[in-house]
């Protein structure tokens, strides 16, 4: 535990990473972790995820990334285990933790004493471990059962009591996970969230590609949202290379990204009025949504998805897109201060979405995060605690809720569509020059096109093979519309990422609305998810 | 703490009713306005659409002033496409230059339309152009040729017909 200290004193000494790493011991984790959540103050959870690592003395090494809320520090506790070691379990102490060690369990083989490992992502009774390198890409899978162990808990726990199913084809639950809900007296008494449907296996995908094809699919994770994924990626892939992107491409990316915000609150917040069937609004927020989607459309050619690549941006603003955003933000801006004033002047309105409350604790024991987090009064926003681009030099403020009821997340998310309005006004008025690629770094050949046709088409093949990532690993987040959106990157010298865990902000929230739903009323389940920004094409992997 | 503390406050129940009183009134007063008015019925869908000047429609190769293509078979794209679904063939071996492609096609049931095939190419041969590609009822379809494309005089993009 000295060593610990001294680590972390050696950080408050001036190195600023932002990140301490510390090497546990398996048998002692609880306690360890214990002390670092009672004493230093490392509350808040923010990731758990496992790597093979060939060539080691050990089978896995397991990542816990947990976060100092005061102090802004992140400590990644790594602990190396062999396959047939029994890991103790963490949720204990976070429970929030329960998913992870699952994901883990299944994806990996790793086993966790002391807790029960039902099925998570993968189909029943499958045998496989997909996240192994010896399992082929393309392999397929067995399941040998129908049915899991959820059918079983169904029928076992209280066979006179009927279960609700909310499944993936009412409009309640968009995408795709499956909702069951027991009744008591109008009242949820129990509740199962079933996930997994999609297979993507995006994690594995990108650790067989090469680090400029990524990009495509690490967008394609959340579905909701213009530009928040590629963001995080591209942010991530930045500060391994080394480069260091123009400051007129680091505005660019961030009016993309603050108009992807404003989208998506809209989004969520006119979720909560279709759940309320309060057709009027939903209109309103639709036009607004479709003009976001054009102004997008003008600049990236895309409605959805930037075709933004690794070293800048690819093209300048269109003549025309600023005048068209000067005309349209303060409309925005009107719009939106006016919703504020209608919605909590509505009584069903809010009388319907006061009825919750969460409290501060349980937010950090169920590690919410963004809108919902704030929702329940705790100051918490990667764009001013580990501010990225430009963000520390705009003058914005963070709203934060007093309940943490789903009027709260409502007032929040759209008091942050005035505060990102004001954001995107501000960098129009102060849009840097210059260039839009970082010319020093060599990769930018790759996409800039050699008019005079001086080009060797052998070189810059190499170059997309060539590009190199150190044996390392880093983290690198952002803030985006439901939360927290981060990346680790482990390389191994080679071509290709050796592990990439990406952590986005809906699978801890899907797992918090589950135990949150309980005692709400059955018939208002569809705003209080609504509100939580659940995106669950985030959720599988 | 900037959302305002009046926001807060719970809206009495009798001014709901009266707010609610109010604009059902309202809407029988617009319902009587608009008897007279003609129906107007939605714009045909095809006539007027709309594309910003960077819409991403469709691959196409680009033609010099002379009508020949700019490619000359570098495979660049080839090798960076995430998915895989570029196919290029060359007339004479390994050898590139001008007119030497015998075959480019993309497979546009796996295109992610990701923009990285055209970013790359380093003389900007091959570009997005306006148009939608419309159903097919024949998944060969979507494999388009994209040289056969190009050798037609009516705009090789307009999938429309
Ligand atoms: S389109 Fe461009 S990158 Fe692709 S083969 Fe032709 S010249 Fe090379
Ligand atoms: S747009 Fe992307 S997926 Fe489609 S052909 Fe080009 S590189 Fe391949």
């Amino acid at each position: 535990m000295k060593n610990l200290e001294e680590k972390l004193n050696l950080h408050r000494g001036g190195n600023d990473t932002g990140e301490i790493f510390v090497e546990g011991d398996p048998n002692s984790i609880n306690s360890e972790l214990n002390l670092l959540k009672n004493q230093f103050g490392f509350c808040y959870f923010l990731d758990m995820y496992a790597a093979e690592c060939p060539g080691d003395d050990f089978d896995f090494k397991i990542y816990y990334y947990i976060l100092n809320l005061d102090e802004n520090i992140r400590i990644r506790y790594t602990v190396s285990i062999s396959s047939k070691f029994s890991m103790p379990s963490v949720t204990s102490i976070w429970k929030c933790s329960d998913w992870y060690e699952r994901e883990i369990h299944e994806m990996y083989g790793v086993y966790f004493v002391n807790r029960n490992l039902d099925r998570l992502l993968l189909p029943a009774g499958c045998s496989e471990k997909p996240m192994l390198n010896s399992f082929r890409m393309g392999q397929e899978i067995e399941a040998t059962t129908p049915f899991g162990p959820y059918f079983t808990k169904r029928n076992q726990k209280d066979p006179l009591k009927n279960w609700t199913k909310i499944s993936t084809w009412t409009k309640s639950t968009h995408l795709s996970f499956k909702l069951w809900l027991q009744s008591d007296e109008g009242k949820v008494s129990d509740s199962i969230v079933e996930v997994g449907f999609l297979h993507r296996g995006v994690e594995k995908l990108c650790q067989n590609l090469n680090l400029f094809q990524l990009s495509p699919y690490i967008q394609r994770v959340n579905s909701h949202s213009l530009f928040c994924g590629e963001l995080s990626w591209l942010m991530a892939i930045e500060q391994r290379l080394q480069i260091k992107i123009p400051p007129k491409a680091m505005a660019i990316r961030m009016l993309l990204a603050e108009f992807s915000r404003i989208w998506e609150h809209f989004y969520f917040v006119e979720q909560v009025c279709l759940k309320l069937k309060m057709d009027k609004d939903i209109r309103e927020f639709q036009f607004y949504k479709e003009y976001i989607t054009e102004l997008f459309e003008n600049y990236t050619g895309r409605r959805q998805y930037s075709n933004v690549f690794i070293g800048g941006v690819p093209s300048e603003l269109q003549a025309g897109w600023i005048t068209s955003c000067y005309d349209f933000l303060p409309k925005l801006e009107i719009f939106t201060s006016k919703k504020i004033r209608e919605l909590s002047k509505d009584y069903f309105f809010s009388e319907i979405l006061r009825s919750d409350s969460i409290d501060g604790n349980t937010a950090l024991e169920l590690s919410l995060t963004g809108p919902t987090l704030r929702g329940c009064g705790i100051n918490f926003d990667i764009r001013k605690s580990f501010p990225y681009y430009h963000y520390e030099s705009v003058d914005f403020e963070i709203p934060l809720g007093k309940h943490g009821s789903s009027f709260d997340r409502v007032l929040v998310r759209l008091e942050e569509v005035r505060q990102s309005t004001s954001i995107i006004l501000q960098l129009l008025d102060n849009l840097p020059t210059g260039n839009l690629l970082d010319e020093g770094h060599e990769i930018v050949s790759l996409f800039k096109a050699q008019d005079d046709g001086n080009f060797n088409a052998l070189d810059l093949m190499n170059l997309i093979d060539g590009v190199k990532i150190s044996k390392d690993v880093s983290y690198s987040s952002i803030e985006a519309g439901s939360g927290e959106w981060g990346i680790h990157l482990h390389g191994d010298g080679s071509n290709k990422a050796s592990r990439l865990r990406i952590s986005p902000p809906s699978f801890s929230l899907l797992q918090a609305f589950q135990s949150l739903v309980i005692g709400r009323e059955v018939s208002e389940y569809g705003a209080f998810l609504e509100s939580f920004g659940i995106n669950s094409s985030e959720v599988d992997r | 703490m900037i959302i305002k503390k009046s926001h807060y406050k719970k809206p009495s129940f009798h001014f709901e009713i009266l707010r609610i009183c109010f604009s059902i009134l309202q809407g029988v007063k617009r319902k009587w306005i608009k008897r007279w008015e003609v129906n107007k019925f939605t714009i045909n869908y095809g006539e007027e659409v709309f594309y910003s000047n960077r819409h991403m429609g469709f691959p196409s190769l680009k033609m010099d002033l002379g009508q020949s293509l700019i490619c000359d078979g570098c495979k660049l794209c080839k090798k960076i496409c995430p998915t895989n679904c570029i196919e290029i063939d060359l007339k004479n071996g390994d050898g590139n230059g001008k007119d030497n492609l015998a075959c480019f096609s993309i497979d546009l049931r796996s295109c992610f339309y990701c923009n990285l095939c055209v970013s790359v190419c380093p003389i900007s041969a091959i570009e997005f152009k306006n148009g939608f590609f419309s159903a097919q009822n024949n998944v060969d379809k979507f494999k388009v040729d994209l040289l056969e494309r190009s050798n037609k005089q009516s705009p090789p993009y307009n999938l429309f017909h």
